[in-house]
């Protein structure tokens, strides 16, 4: 009898030995690089859901890492030479004004369904982001009416001018697809249906989880030996996860590592760092509506008192860089004469004596979206700093919605009295700052400084009309703009940040490109002992 | 929790008893030691602001060239990425946690004992409505109900005690109710009802503090439980926020970390298993020697 | 008796609809505006407008009320504002992950959880049983998002034997076609005998397992010890051991069939803390399921997915408690 115990026990000690057992037979060579047989897998490990919406119309998130493999473009940015170069368009020109664009496309590129791209199929897909009107389709605002003037020419007729190679080069909602899907609703597409032009198809994807991409043979840039074959994107929601797996060479390529993981990347041979410049920056929002924030003394006390350095070097450990203006470093309008805030805690106290400010029981409330790190750590920095001054500051850290409720509050008192927010632009051009975070607003959306200042809404709308024709001279204006702006302290540019890209060492010709946000041109890449 | 699971009504001692209870408790040896600790506990949460070794680490000072360092003899704990001392912002975590778990559970008292003592006293349909209410509370998953409450009312310590207490109150409601019924029958009561005296007076003059012992036992074997809530709703984001030194703020914090810092997460995770540890070791002891049927032996 | 089923029934119905009440009532407190979160954030006044409408945000409550219990009870659960995906298409997508973790963890709890319950009660108050006592009550005191953060720094980092997380390797999930008839994948892959697969998703599944087993096995290992030693000491127990029945038989003939059922309800009853549990340890190992499901949907606001989740598990809750009701109602034998 008692050894029906010793049995029982036995039983549940011998099936966990051969769990472990079993698990101890894994696989070795997880990325199949040396046998032919074998296809060639790239792994990206991604801190999110590879996609939210599959519809290349719709999506204005995180998909745009898989779409871009699927799905391209009629331009392409390159941030190095800061021109757009030609994709599905091989060549275009405006007109003197800039209201009419007239786009080349290229001939003998084939859709994944085996429909050949055309001026039509173009005019077409654009037509049904316009339509749509979901996601970013607002960047076409300008368009209205595209014209189909021979199988391969393509016109574009504007509103008022705009830079439509610009435009056509967005990360988002500027995808071409088959004519034939068109008609398609949304719910087609995230069934795992598409039919681009890109170098991958889709083999599977699992919502919320992965995406798993086969080669499109027929591509019309053809394809070499060495890329690869499959490409998984896959939600790795945590930093150590990512981390581990790419110094297990499981995965191949990952970003948004936390500092500390990537520090320790760094003194790992296996494997290659790459920093990156990217074109999201973080920006701290002035309420100036709002008393104490509304006087300019106040807020250049405020703008001295944040520890620039150290939230750079320490909390980002050098992974960003102090910014100047608002305009990131690689896109046109970014300027290193600008003025730049440095913490200065005795220049600091003098504004603050000159602004006249009464500081009795001062509690600000600063503002921003829970969940980020580096926000966290930044609002404790400047949290410790203010103190010094006599100023207690109110860290909320919130949901997105409600942060941007708050600060959408009909009265001002009950907005936040600094937010600290990312910024990247949906196409490259620094337009995207100044008119979202700087000109005025009927209604609050992303000028949460609650900037209202006509010179300035003038300057930026005419640097606006220029970008289409004179770009030189729309950048001079953008210059002044934010001059203007670091001048009153309206906002207090903090840093741009840099992406960290950690891939393994036999992942070549990867290329980082800011103006599409965590996306891999797997087509570009490919194995190498 | 476990000891939801055990039939409470069978708990009655009085507060006379109490002694007699501790002297009980302290016949288990591991039981004995639980007590200790637990006393120790209290101590610490009562003291921290004079205790830990670097004060102005909880709020006031952050030291980013310090960050990350090892546990060492100048930081017992090692330091987290703002340069603090762990060791310092742990203990005075035992504050912010027990404070949070004795409020919580006051709340939820505050809300079950006198809906309890209504429907036992009453009863009628005024019992039914509340001890269905009590069911429908009681159906969702435990923490479930408090994260939906949280996450639309925005991530706070003070809705995570509100949430917390309404996903609470029911277990106090059931108990006391019990308590009710059988007090009902008692001498004293009838007297008090035969001399006209009203159900106010009834249920807040005599039945309420009547069943105060059994609510106090039942309360001290929920703390574990409570605390452990705590810790997970900031550690999903809906608790406290930084720079409060909360346990479950700190390991959700130090993931990011804690490949090359094991000290982060190690120590406020160490002092959440020994906290809740502590409560439940207490709690079992309790229901140990409460349980008649176990008594026996 | 049928009666009582009856009864507990329609106690049941009502007590679900307090729940979608009490449900509905905490999302519409909430303060952000859902049709502009369904829009965007580069719409318009008038497209919020639009979608106020179409969400039907502009009907008064109870109507809005009534609307939604009537897509309810037709499995329509509204959609997601993040995803504008059916909340009830979505939920399916990520339940069998769930399940088959919940599934098998129960496994690991009455495998482990039996032994050492009937091993503490032999044995009681001796050295063993206090060891068995501290074991199971630190098992339900341990934070299980820190154990599943320990878990891969030994299993993964230091010792390279588990996998990270994620419920297939890369590999399996690129060059095998996994099958779909339950989304168990072990189920599904031992099933069609695809025995690779089969392996790969069971050894995703250790940790995880193991981790949320932590709660069930520490409740059911003292609920079976508290049980065997209330029935040791019942009179027929008694007179079987006067009959000079041996102890060991006695234990496992007697009085462990007499434990099964209450161990049974507590194991129904720890569901919940199981389901909870997923929620804190889902994301920590890239588990693509309920759990990972509500913590994306809490981080962003996403009301009716929460609403959604937190109403599905309630209706598995109070179907386990009527079912463990009805057990203790047909069996004389279980007191809880």
């Amino acid at each position: 009898m008692r050894n029906s115990r010793i049995l029982s026990m036995v039983l549940v000690f011998s099936l966990i030995l051969t769990l472990l057992v079993g698990c101890g037979t894994k696989s070795g060579d997880a990325n199949g690089g040396g046998e032919d047989s074998k296809p060639k897998i790239a792994y990206y490990a991604y801190n999110t859901e590879p996609y939210i919406d599959l519809d290349p119309s719709v999506e204005y998130s995180n998909g745009i890492i898989t779409l871009h493999n699927i799905y391209e473009t009629l331009t392409r940015y390159d941030d190095e030479t800061q021109k757009v170069e030609p994709l599905l368009a091989e060549s275009w020109e405006a007109n003197e004004d800039g209201t009419k664009w007239t786009f080349k496309i290229r001939q003998d590129v084939k859709f994944h369904d085996g429909a050949l791209l055309n001026a039509e199929a173009v005019k077409k897909s654009i037509d049904r982001t316009i339509e749509m009107n979901m996601g970013a389709a607002y960047i076409w605002d300008a368009v209205k009416e595209i014209k189909v003037v021979d199988e391969y020419t393509l016109e574009f007729h504007l509103k008022y001018s705009a830079p439509i190679d610009l435009i056509a080069s967005a990360a988002y909602a500027a995808f071409i697809m088959s004519p034939n899907v068109v008609d398609k609703d949304s719910g087609w597409f995230n069934e795992g249906n598409e039919a681009g032009t890109g170098p991958y198809m889709i083999q599977k994807v699992t919502k919320g989880e992965r995406v798993i991409l086969t080669r499109f043979d027929e591509y019309w840039k053809g394809w070499k030996e060495n890329q690869y074959d499959r490409v998984v994107i896959k939600k790795i929601g945590e930093s150590t996860s990512r981390r581990q797996l790419i110094e297990k060479g499981d995965a191949q390529i990952t970003a948004s590592l936390s500092t500390s993981d990537v520090n320790a990347l760094k003194e790992n041979t296996n494997v290659n760092v790459i920093e990156a410049p990217s074109w999201k920056n973080v920006i701290g929002f002035f309420n100036t509506e709002k008393a104490p924030l509304d006087n300019e003394d106040f807020r250049k006390a405020l703008s001295y008192a944040f520890p620039y350095e150290d939230v750079v070097e320490n909390v980002r450990e050098n992974q960003a860089l102090q910014s100047y203006g608002l305009i990131p470093p690689g896109l046109w309008g970014h300027d290193e004469t600008l003025h730049q805030y440095k913490f200065d805690l005795d220049k600091a106290k003098e504004y603050l004596d000159k602004s006249g400010v009464k500081l009795d029981e001062l509690s600000l409330i600063l503002t921003f979206t829970s969940g980020n790190e580096d926000h966290r750590n930044s609002a404790q920095l400047y949290q410790v700093n203010l103190r010094k001054l006599g100023i207690d500051l109110d860290i909320r850290e919130m949901n997105w919605d409600n942060v941007w409720e708050k600060s959408k509050s009909k009265n001002p008192q009950d907005r936040q009295d600094i937010l600290f927010m990312y910024w990247w632009p949906d196409f490259p051009s620094p337009i995207s700052w100044l008119m979202s975070l700087v000109h005025s607003e009927e209604a609050i959306l992303f000028n949460l400084s609650y900037i209202k200042d006509e010179k300035l809404d003038q300057m930026i709308k005419e640097g606006d009309q220029l970008s289409a024709t004179d770009r030189d001279k729309a950048e001079e204006l953008f210059v002044q703009v934010q001059k203007e702006i670091l001048e009153r302290a309206y906002q207090m540019p903090i840093y741009d940040d840099k992406t960290v890209w950690v891939t393994t060492k036999n992942f070549k010709g990867f290329k980082s490109n800011p103006s599409y946000e965590g996306v891999v041109f797997f087509y570009d890449t490919y194995y190498e002992e | 929790m476990l000891s939801k699971l055990v039939s409470i009504e069978t708990l009655k001692p009085k507060l006379k008893e109490m002694r007699f209870l501790l002297y009980l408790l302290q016949k288990n040896k591991l039981t004995k030691l639980a007590l200790y600790v637990a006393v120790g506990l209290f101590l610490v949460a009562l003291l921290a602001p004079f205790i830990v070794p670097y004060a102005s680490h909880i709020r006031d000072e952050a030291n980013p060239s310090n960050k990350l360092l090892p546990p060492s003899k100048e930081f017992f704990f090692g330091t987290d990425e703002l340069g603090r001392d762990v060791f310092s912002r742990v203990l005075y975590g035992t504050r912010i946690s027990l404070n949070t778990a004795v409020l919580s559970v006051g709340l939820a008292l505050l809300i079950g004992v006198p809906l309890g003592a209504i429907a036992g006293t009453i009863g009628g349909w005024i019992d039914e409505v509340i001890m269905r209410i009590t069911d429908i509370f009681l159906s969702f998953p435990p923490l479930l109900l408090a994260i939906a409450i949280v996450s639309v009312m925005g991530p706070s310590l003070q809705n995570t005690m509100l949430a917390i207490a309404l996903s609470w109150w029911p277990w106090y409601t059931r108990l006391v109710r019990g308590q009710a019924i059988s007090l009902k029958e008692r001498k004293f009561i009838q007297a008090a009802e035969a001399i006209g005296t009203s159900s106010y007076k009834i249920i807040f003059g005599h039945i309420v503090p009547n069943t105060i012992s059994p609510v106090i036992v039942q309360a001290s074997m929920d703390m574990g439980g409570v605390i452990l809530t705590i810790a997970s709703l900031s550690f999903l984001g809906l608790g406290a926020k930084a720079p409060t030194p909360e346990w479950g703020l700190m390991i959700s914090t130090s993931r990011n970390y804690f490949l090359n810092a094991w000290w982060y997460s190690v120590f406020p995770g160490l002092a959440i298993f020994v906290t809740v540890l502590v409560f439940n070791l207490l709690g079992d002891g309790f229901r140990e020697i409460l349980d008649p049927k176990t008594r026996k032996n | 008796m049928g009666s009582y089923i009856r009864k507990r029934l329609i106690l049941g119905l009502i007590v679900l609809l307090g729940v979608v009440t009490i449900t509905f009532t905490i999302a519409r407190v909430i303060p952000s505006d859902p049709a502009a979160k369904w829009v965007g954030p580069r719409a318009t006044q008038e497209q919020i407008q639009e979608a106020r409408i179409e969400l039907g945000l502009d009907k008064p409550l109870i109507v809005q009320f009534g609307v939604y219990l009537q897509n309810l009870i037709k499995g329509d659960l509204g959609y997601s504002l993040r995803t504008h995906q059916p909340v009830s298409k979505e939920l399916a997508a990520f339940i069998p992950a769930t399940l088959e973790l919940v599934l098998l963890s129960f496994l690991f709890a009455v495998i482990i959880g039996v032994p050492l319950g009937i091993y503490s009660a032999k044995k009681k108050d001796r050295l063993l049983d206090h060891i068995s006592r501290l074991f199971s009550i630190g098992a339900v005191s341990l934070p299980t998002f820190w154990v599943a953060l320990f878990f891969q720094l030994i299993f993964y980092s230091r010792l390279g034997i588990l996998p990270l997380g994620g419920r297939l390797s890369t590999e399996i999930t690129v060059m095998f076609d996994i099958p779909e008839i339950t989304g168990m994948i072990l189920f599904d892959s031992a099933v069609t005998g695809q025995w690779e697969i089969f392996k790969d998703a069971l050894m995703h599944m250790v940790l995880p397992c193991i981790t949320i087993a932590l709660y069930p096995i520490g409740l059911v290992a003292r609920m079976t010890r508290s049980a065997l030693l209330e029935v040791l000491n019942e009179d027929y127990i008694t007179a079987a051991r006067s009959y000079g029945l041996k102890e060991n038989k006695v234990l496992w003939s007697y009085a462990l069939k007499n434990t099964l059922g209450p161990t049974a309800i507590v194991l129904t009853l720890s569901l919940g803390y199981t389901l909870v549990n997923t929620f804190l340890v889902e994301a920590i190992y890239s588990w693509p399921g309920l759990g990972n499901y509500v913590a994306t949907a809490v981080v962003t606001l996403d009301y009716p997915a929460i609403m959604g989740a937190t109403i599905f598990s309630a209706i598995c809750y109070v179907t386990l408690n009527i079912v463990a009701d009805i057990i203790i109602a047909l069996d004389p034998r279980v007191r809880l």
